[in-house]
């Protein structure tokens, strides 16, 4: 009797778990197979296969002008992000100070503010100095400062595991502070430079928040330009622009995964 | 080869002294150890000798030089931690070679003297490998020749041997007795671990709260430790604070009365009328018969007690003896088997009975954060 | 570790990038949100900020981030806990398929998912052909533009934060205390119940304060599945900052969000604290 109570107890855990891993899966599955569709209008399952709306994007100027926004934005504020993240984690996995829990409360202060806040209290201050057109720039530093935590957090774990004796091994055999570092503690945290890196790309690539507030006329990112063609335009060319979205995000998860494994995933 | 010189030498972190005051020479070519418990301060004053941390009065100096203003890179010491510290993503040939290539040695030379350091330590034909490919012995073994290879002049060992497994530790125990004479290297060595102190310094350095509670060549520690504490920590079971009689007797002891006991034992040293005192003796020089034994006793000292409860050892049996007239249990080790409840007669030789000084109370110090 | 002295040269650049990139535009958007409101008044002024409660608009969007949020909340621990059960009982090549699928979506732009969501739960879309093939409507509802449609989001953004929560705790519960009840004569079933959940909870706090406070201050999801008439504390702001052009009315749901944001945090921290000092 508590066999089958065991028994079928386990089996709603199968039913109700595979139930909602598909609705996790389900609207990358639906936007990848219906921006194959065949017709002028979307539906799922498509009536037919063809790849004449992938054409289109490639086509589209619109698509490319902000793609290489995008890339310009991410490539940028992740260099940056990842420079300060560096440095954060360093004066956090080895200096004591007096302020000390102040100044990690600041690093990590943009997970704690939504996101909403930062992007429209930058709008307000570049207003305020007449910066609102340099829309680039704007986005640079708000994704950058977005995405700072996730390198910080990301190099600081990997420097956790760096013991602080491998520096003062290396010094004490005449490295200086200087060559110490950069000989035996960054071959150690490439790994976590190279997550945190990704984590920030995709972050940047992929926002839609920020970017909603800070984008100018001229300087729209490809998520953004897209929310206003998926409300415009009723044909299947957005499927295939997400799509692309998601086949690059998937590389770089994948990237994530054969290098350095899901785990910087789960502490977020 | 280069002396060292600790004097005066204190660090301070937050409100707790790490290291109060604390003086010894490390003679040229010596093995000294700097011997005591978790959080005694011994860690931290290796770390001021290397330059980790930065001392907050003091100086060291050595071969003669103060050395307090160098930063670590500049002061020619090897260190072998106590988790050994080898690069990971480097081969044992490259970890050893580190030291060579920070002085720029040239290529040849470098080859040269990693192939000798690696050959002094005995691990030829693993210089390719990978640190994680190594047991802990030969990891250790590595971080000898590492430290070795750039010629320092001192040698600074942080309980290298802690994280090996009692054979082991033996075996290196010899290893590094051997590599030290055979290079000469002044070495300092910080254990908890009485055993590996007197079995390979020539100076034993005993540290108790950031403080040196003594400092003698083992076979002097061993037989006379200067304070109750020392003696404990070298291993003397039986510890009673006491106060001496006035009147030393003609044949050179001294009465003294235990504390909280009701008995009086007869010490062969002299000392004061009214002096405190702690008495300590090794549970190996108690002798302990049978109470209808017949034997006579050698001399003054006899207690009577019953046995509460043993161990056996192998070599001899430990028993934890009962007495009236002592404020706590005797330990006693000998060959012969009583059973528990068995009432003993026990002999306390006067001249096995050390009279040590009573430790004053610690205050000021503390454990490394 | 270095004690003491300030690592100025490698703290100095952090500490002025987010004070000048951070603190100051959020100092600026106090300063804006407590302008006055009347000519006469003076600074600060409370007025707005009170008046995202007071407000007819206020306070209905108010209401709905909470409903939604509280609903969000729910669905994604009811879900989350088989899920997170499911895969760690998964072998390790299983377990690291399944959580590559909980991951993954949580990296896809937000446009892109709510893209998907629109075909979905569209009036020809999946959902409903769904809905009336089972017998439950006989025309289709309609599910996105609305609240159904910003919970149907919030919950598929936020759901693998639960399930990672939970998971790790689960990982890290010790076997030995499963074979240790077992061998007092517990069965599998009240191991579970005995066991295996009260050393979860501390992971079901964590998720559910976790995916409450994303819900109160997600913006994007909300903003494309909820459409124009379904205002919520977020989508409100940006309709004030860009719609109607009120950036004073736009700053003042910028305070209440920022400080919604440090209110769970701060509280995020105390029960993740207590909770490692209870079961550490």
């Amino acid at each position: 009797m508590a066999d089958l109570f065991l028994r079928s107890g386990r089996g709603l855990v199968t039913v109700m778990a595979v139930f909602w891993l598909v609705f996790l899966v389900a609207p990358i599955v639906v936007t990848l197979a219906s921006s194959f569709t065949s017709s002028t209008y979307l539906t799922f399952p498509p009536p037919g296969w063809s790849v004449r709306w992938y054409l289109s994007a490639f086509e589209s100027e619109w698509v490319w002008s902000t793609f290489w926004n995008s890339v310009v934005i991410a490539v940028v504020s992740t260099t940056i992000a990842v420079a300060l993240g560096i440095a954060a984690a360093r004066v956090l996995a080895r200096h004591r100070f007096y302020g000390r829990g102040a100044f990690e409360y600041a690093v990590l202060s943009p997970l704690v503010i939504p996101g909403v806040v930062v992007g429209f209290a930058l709008l307000n201050v570049s207003v305020l100095i007449e910066t609102q057109d340099a829309g680039l720039l704007n986005l640079i530093i708000g994704h950058t400062m977005v995405t700072t935590p996730f390198t910080l957090r990301s190099v600081w774990s990997s420097m956790a595991g760096s013991e602080i004796s491998l520096e003062e091994a290396a010094q004490s055999l005449g490295a200086t502070r200087w060559s110490a570092f950069w000989l035996v503690v960054f071959p150690l945290i490439v790994p976590g430079i190279v997550a945190g890196a990704i984590i920030a790309f995709t972050f940047s690539f992929n926002d839609v928040t920020i970017s909603a507030f800070l984008s100018a006329r001229e300087a729209r990112t490809l998520p953004v330009e897209l929310m206003s063609h998926i409300e415009y335009l009723p044909d299947p060319t957005p499927a295939a622009v997400s799509s692309l979205m998601i086949v690059i995000t998937l590389a770089f998860f994948l990237l994530v995964e054969r290098t350095v494994g899901l785990d910087v995933f789960a502490d977020r | 080869m280069s002396d060292v010189e600790v004097s005066g030498v204190s660090k301070r972190y937050d409100d707790l002294w790490a290291v109060k005051r604390v003086s010894f020479t490390a003679p040229a070519g010596s093995f000294t150890s700097l011997l005591g418990p978790s959080g005694c301060g011994k860690t931290t004053t290796l770390r001021l000798i290397a330059g980790f941390a930065a001392l907050d009065e003091g100086e060291v100096r050595i071969g003669g030089k103060p050395v307090d203003a160098l930063p670590p890179w500049r002061r020619n010491l090897g260190v072998v931690f106590q988790n050994y510290a080898l690069f990971p993503f480097m081969t044992v040939f490259d970890n050893v070679a580190f030291g060579l290539r920070r002085r720029r040695v040239p290529r040849g030379e470098t080859a040269a003297r990693v192939a000798e350091a690696i050959d002094l330590v005995g691990l030829p034909d693993l210089a390719g490998r990978y640190p994680r490919q190594l047991s802990g012995g030969q990891q250790q073994r590595v971080a000898l020749a590492r430290a070795l290879v750039i010629r320092p002049e001192v040698l600074l060992l942080d309980e290298p041997l802690s994280n090996l497994d009692a054979k082991l530790r033996a075996e290196m125990r010899f290893e590094l007795k051997r590599i030290q004479r055979e290079t000469g290297v002044t070495s300092i060595f910080v254990t908890h671990d009485q055993e590996e102190a007197l079995t390979l310094s020539d100076q034993i350095v005993v540290m108790n709260l950031g403080t040196v509670a003594g400092a003698a060549a083992p076979k002097s520690i061993w037989e006379q430790p200067e304070s109750a504490y020392v003696a404990d920590f070298l291993g003397v079971e039986n510890l009673f604070p006491g106060t001496v009689g006035d009147g030393a007797e003609d044949d050179g002891t001294v009465a003294v009365s235990v504390s909280e006991g009701s008995v009086t034992l007869d010490v062969a040293a002299a000392r004061p009328a009214e002096a405190a005192v702690v008495l300590g003796i090794r549970s190996g020089d108690i002798k302990m018969w049978k109470v209808d034994s017949k034997r006579a006793l050698d001399g003054p000292n006899e207690l009577a007690g019953t046995v509460r409860e043993f161990t056996y050892v192998g070599s001899a049996v430990v028993y934890q003896v009962d007495c009236a007239a002592l404020p706590r249990p005797l330990i006693a080790t000998v060959q012969e088997e009583f059973a528990v409840g068995e009432s003993v007669r026990l002999h306390l030789p006067p001249g096995a009975i050390k009279l040590l000084r009573p430790d004053a109370p610690a205050g000021g110090s503390g454990a490394r954060p | 570790m270095n004690t003491g002295r300030f690592p100025a040269s490698l703290a100095t650049p952090v500490l002025l990038a987010f004070g000048i990139f951070v603190l100051v535009p959020c100092v600026m958007l106090l300063v804006k949100g407590l302008e006055p409101t009347a000519e006469t008044g003076e600074w600060p002024d409370f007025t707005n900020v009170l008046g995202v409660f007071d407000s007819k608009v206020g306070q209905q969007a108010l209401n709905r981030t909470i409903r939604i949020s509280l609903i969000v909340t729910a669905i994604c621990m009811l879900a989350g806990y088989p899920v997170a059960l499911f895969i760690a009982r998964c072998g390790p090549r299983w377990r690291g398929l399944l959580l590559a699928v909980v991951i993954f979506p949580f990296l896809i732009s937000a446009v892109v998912r709510a893209f998907g969501w629109t075909v979905l739960l569209g009036d020809s879309g999946l959902a409903n052909k769904g809905l009336i093939a089972l017998g439950l409507i006989d025309r289709p509802i309609t599910l996105v533009q609305n609240e159904i449609g910003i919970i149907v989001g919030e919950t598929h953004l936020l759901m693998p934060y639960m399930i990672l929560s939970l998971l790790a705790v689960l990982q890290r519960i010790d076997p030995n205390l499963r074979h240790a009840a077992e061998s007092l004569g517990a069965s599998p079933v009240s191991v579970f119940w005995r066991i295996v959940i009260p050393l979860t909870l501390p992971g079901l706090l964590t998720g559910t304060l976790l995916v409450f406070s994303l819900a109160m201050t997600a913006f994007a999801t909300p903003f494309l599945l909820g459409g124009g008439r379904t205002p919520i504390l977020t989508t409100l702001l940006y309709d004030y900052a860009f719609t109607l052009f009120d950036w004073r009315l736009a700053a003042s749901i910028g305070i209440v969000l920022l400080i919604l944001g440090i209110l769970f945090v701060t509280i995020h921290r105390f029960v993740s604290s207590r909770g490692m000092r209870s079961y550490g």
